[in-house]
């Protein structure tokens, strides 16, 4: 077969428009690993001895689903949560042993979106609906989500939740000065970014404070003199994170 | 040809059901002159609330320095996505200039400041019927008449 | 030539309404039911199992779809001459296989009303957004690709050039629109059960099973209901391209089953174990599998020896065991068993719900509605001419 100047000149046009579809798309896989420079990084440590103390406690699910209109639904399938509390052994798989005080499999662990750093919700999104911002927050914009579920099935912890009825059917929620979501959405722990631009924690580490129990910290953990880099570098406890060998590089940090 | 009687029958049930949405509004008497009526009175409400800060009472002539009415009826929507990107996509809640007072802060309505916020912002003067309520409020008036409900109240509620 | 679609026998007429039934059914619960009330009361998803029913037959179409590049590539890069008279009917079938796709696609979106957020607001590194790319893309070349060669043939003369390169560009979008519904899946690291390179593979090799066997059958429904005979030469290739791929797909299916049961971690294996025994209780899939390997042992055996692969009757209930099996392995075998366990370890059980499954009847009731219209019109326009070419040469 002959090869003209023209079929060459389109082999190599579509050789270089498809390496470089590939090569960008590689590129934006690995993009999102840098982080911002400068600015803040938002991250938060759970205290698991302090949050152990009171094993019934749900005041940080408490304060965020009813500040954020979270809804308590009937139907447990359609259950939509922020932040709870699930079995120990569930949090880390694997990390319970045979021989290990039992209690210690189904303690109530507080989890939430992780906020990663490298998350796989963001990766999977179509519409990027869902994007982290360069101080860390894994955002969700609900007036975008088209309502595939993709970011759901990515994320390795289960923190998301959808939208499966109305979840506000008589459109009188909890709290007026805050939105509801739309049946059809995905939604989850926002990190309370309007607490923290007015330079406030979120509510759920509010919650645990004014109780007296201090379990939750919340601040920049790119700032050397901040309470949870100093938790976190030189505690001198075992810290753990959720599925850290999946690479997500989730910025909730768990103390033994 | 004998199907001439069929043909402009058909015509005359053609072009009645064509306009039908001109007649039937005629029939059932819309007032199509409320929608101007109550924003005249929603500013004649707004001006006479002892809560309200100056910036809000200002004359026609003083509120030409920021958005002028009209602009905000077509405006409205663009305004809106406008900060609905910035502040949700973007992080960005700055006020923008002609949303604060004169000093530069954001205006306070009944010990509330005004955010770049559709509940938190406009919302908190410029009313809309609550769900069960059945009289139309200012936003509504508009909307119904127009037959246009935007799906934006079935997450932000009404303050 | 479309309005060969609105002349035909009581028969065809009955079979129209027969499907019209369940269009009309399927779309009236979408519209009335589904897009009122969401997904909580028309589907049996939940929190834990956020893709169900209407993924695992997205899944399955894919397949079907791409399985048109099984004849059109022996014909047109290496010309098999058998194959000649049916690429038509298989990009057809492709058509109609998308449009399904499209469709289920469409019905499991939260807010379907937003779908074209995909293209406005394009996210490269998302792979549902080039999987809506190539399906879409797929769709159009076989649109084109059908309508051309399938114009000239009617007028007798040979396709114009400028269809070659499209034809021989539908070859690898063929593969690729597969692989990439396969990387929906395979490169989610919070998902261990789909975690796997062999999975891509597996579409494939199961695609190009089910696809040409469903392509079998419907050649033997043309060649029972109209003029038209594809040939008993195609149809026996078909038969053995089933009898490879099928092979291939059954192996790598044990090559699975082995890595997760001979490694024993548990996160592999917790799925395995849910598939065909039950997990912690929960072992509403565990029949359907079973049914699954059993289909596909009986089609291998049949396909296996020629003898039996060559009498019509056996040949078409492997092709049929070929298609359930696959059906059943690939759509919820694969999709529901991702999420069960959850990453938080609930044990979810998931069931369509009666909704659920009437749309899904409805939806393929309208790829059939598809199917029978275009084949209605293919094979009475090659009737035609081959009446045509009769008269020529007898005169």
């Amino acid at each position: 077969m002959d090869t003209t100047r023209r079929d060459f000149l389109r082999a190599a046009g579509f050789t270089v428009v498809g390496a470089g579809t590939v090569v960008s798309a590689l590129a934006g896989a690995s993009s999102e690993e840098v982080s911002g420079e400068g600015g803040p990084r938002w991250a938060m440590v759970v205290d698991l001895k302090k949050c152990q103390k009171d094993a019934g406690c749900n005041r940080c699910r408490e304060a965020c689903h009813s500040r954020h209109n979270v809804p308590d639904l009937e139907d447990p399938r359609h259950e939509i949560k922020w932040i709870w509390k699930a079995p120990f052994e569930h949090v880390f798989p694997g990390h319970v042993g045979e021989y290990y005080d039992p209690k210690l499999k189904d303690l109530p662990t507080v989890v939430m979106c992780n906020h990663c750093d490298n998350p796989p919700c963001v990766r999977v999104c179509p519409t990027r609906a869902t994007f982290r911002r360069a101080d860390g927050v894994v955002v969700m914009d609900p007036h975008r989500c088209i309502g595939c579920r993709y970011c759901i099935v990515g994320c390795p912890y289960g923190s998301r939740s959808f939208n499966f009825v109305d979840p506000w059917p008589d459109r009188n929620p909890p709290n007026k000065d805050y939105p509801t979501r739309m049946r059809g959405v995905v939604e989850k722990c926002t990190l309370c970014p309007e607490r923290i631009a007015a330079g406030e924690v979120p509510y759920c580490v509010e919650a645990c404070e004014k109780a007296g129990i201090g379990a939750l910290t919340f601040g920049d953990i790119a700032d050397p003199n901040s309470a949870v880099r100093k938790l976190v570098e030189s505690s001198g406890r075992t810290i753990l994170r959720r599925k850290p060998e999946l690479g997500t590089r989730p910025q909730v940090y768990y103390l033994l | 040809m004998n199907d001439k009687a069929k043909i402009i029958a058909g015509l005359v049930v053609f072009l009645a059901l064509f306009t039908a949405p001109f007649w039937i509004n005629i029939a059932t008497g819309q007032d199509w002159s409320r929608p101007n009526r109550v924003v005249e009175e929603e500013i004649a409400r707004l001006r006479q609330d002892p809560g309200l800060p100056c910036a809000l009472k200002q004359t026609d002539e003083e509120r030409a320095q920021g958005l002028p009415n009209i602009e905000m009826t077509n405006r409205h929507m663009a305004l809106l996505l406008e900060w609905r990107d910035e502040v949700v996509r973007d992080g960005d809640r700055t006020i923008p200039e002609w949303w604060q007072d004169r000093n530069g802060n954001p205006i306070v309505v009944h010990g509330r400041p005004l955010k770049k916020s559709l509940s938190d912002g406009c919302l908190v003067c410029h009313t809309k019927k609550k769900p069960g309520e059945s009289e139309d409020k200012f936003c509504d008036v508009c909307h119904t008449y127009v037959e246009m409900e935007p799906y934006c109240w079935d997450c932000h509620v009404v303050p | 030539m479309l309005e060969k679609a609105l002349k035909g026998s009581p028969r065809y007429w009955s079979w129209l309404a027969f499907l019209s039934v369940f269009i009309l059914l399927g779309v009236g619960l979408f519209v009335f039911v589904q897009l009122q009330e969401g997904l909580g009361s028309t589907t049996g998803l939940q929190r834990d199992v956020p893709w169900g029913f209407y993924i695992a037959q997205l899944t399955f179409l894919v397949g079907v779809a791409a399985s048109a590049v099984m004849v059109v590539l022996p014909y047109y890069l290496h010309d098999y001459k058998a194959f000649g008279r049916l690429c038509v009917l298989g990009e057809f079938l492709a058509i109609s296989a998308l449009t399904m796709c499209l469709l289920f696609v469409l019905v499991d979106l939260g807010q379907p009303m937003r779908g074209l957020n995909i293209f406005l607001h394009p996210q490269p590194r998302s792979m549902l957004f080039w999987d809506s790319v190539v399906i879409f893309g797929y769709f159009f070349i076989n649109a084109v690709v059908a309508w051309v060669t399938f114009k000239s043939e009617r007028a007798g003369v040979a396709p114009p050039a400028w269809i070659k390169p499209i034809i021989l560009l539908s070859i690898p979008w063929a593969v690729s629109i597969h692989t990439v519904t396969a990387w929906l899946y395979c490169g989610l690291g919070g998902r261990p059960f789909w975690l796997t390179a062999i999975l891509a593979p597996r579409f494939l090799a199961s695609a190009f099973a089910s696809g040409p066997s469903l392509l079998i059958l419907l050649c033997l429904i043309v060649r029972r209901f109209t003029t038209f005979d594809p040939g008993q030469e195609a149809i026996k290739k078909l038969s053995v391209i089933v009898t490879y791929a099928m092979l291939l797909n059954v192996f790598f299916v044990i090559m699975e089953v082995f890595t997760a049961a001979y490694s024993g971690i548990p996160e592999h294996m917790h799925h395995f174990k849910y598939l065909f025994f039950g997990f912690e209780g929960v072992d509403n899939l565990v029949p359907w599998m079973w049914t699954s390997e059993f289909l596909a042992a009986v089609a291998l055996v049949i396909l296996v020896v020629p003898r039996l692969r060559h009498q019509q009757g056996f040949l078409v209930a492997a092709a049929v065991c070929v298609i359930a099996s696959i059906w059943i392995d690939k759509g919820m075998g694969m999709v529901v068993t991702g999420f069960v366990p959850s990453p938080l370890g609930t044990v979810p059980e998931y069931t369509p719900a009666f909704s659920e499954v009437m749309i899904t009847v409805g939806i393929y009731a309208i790829g059939a509605l598809m199917l029978t219209l275009f084949y209605k019109i293919a094979t009475e326009v090659r009737a035609e001419r081959s009446l045509y070419q009769q008269a020529r040469t007898d005169a």
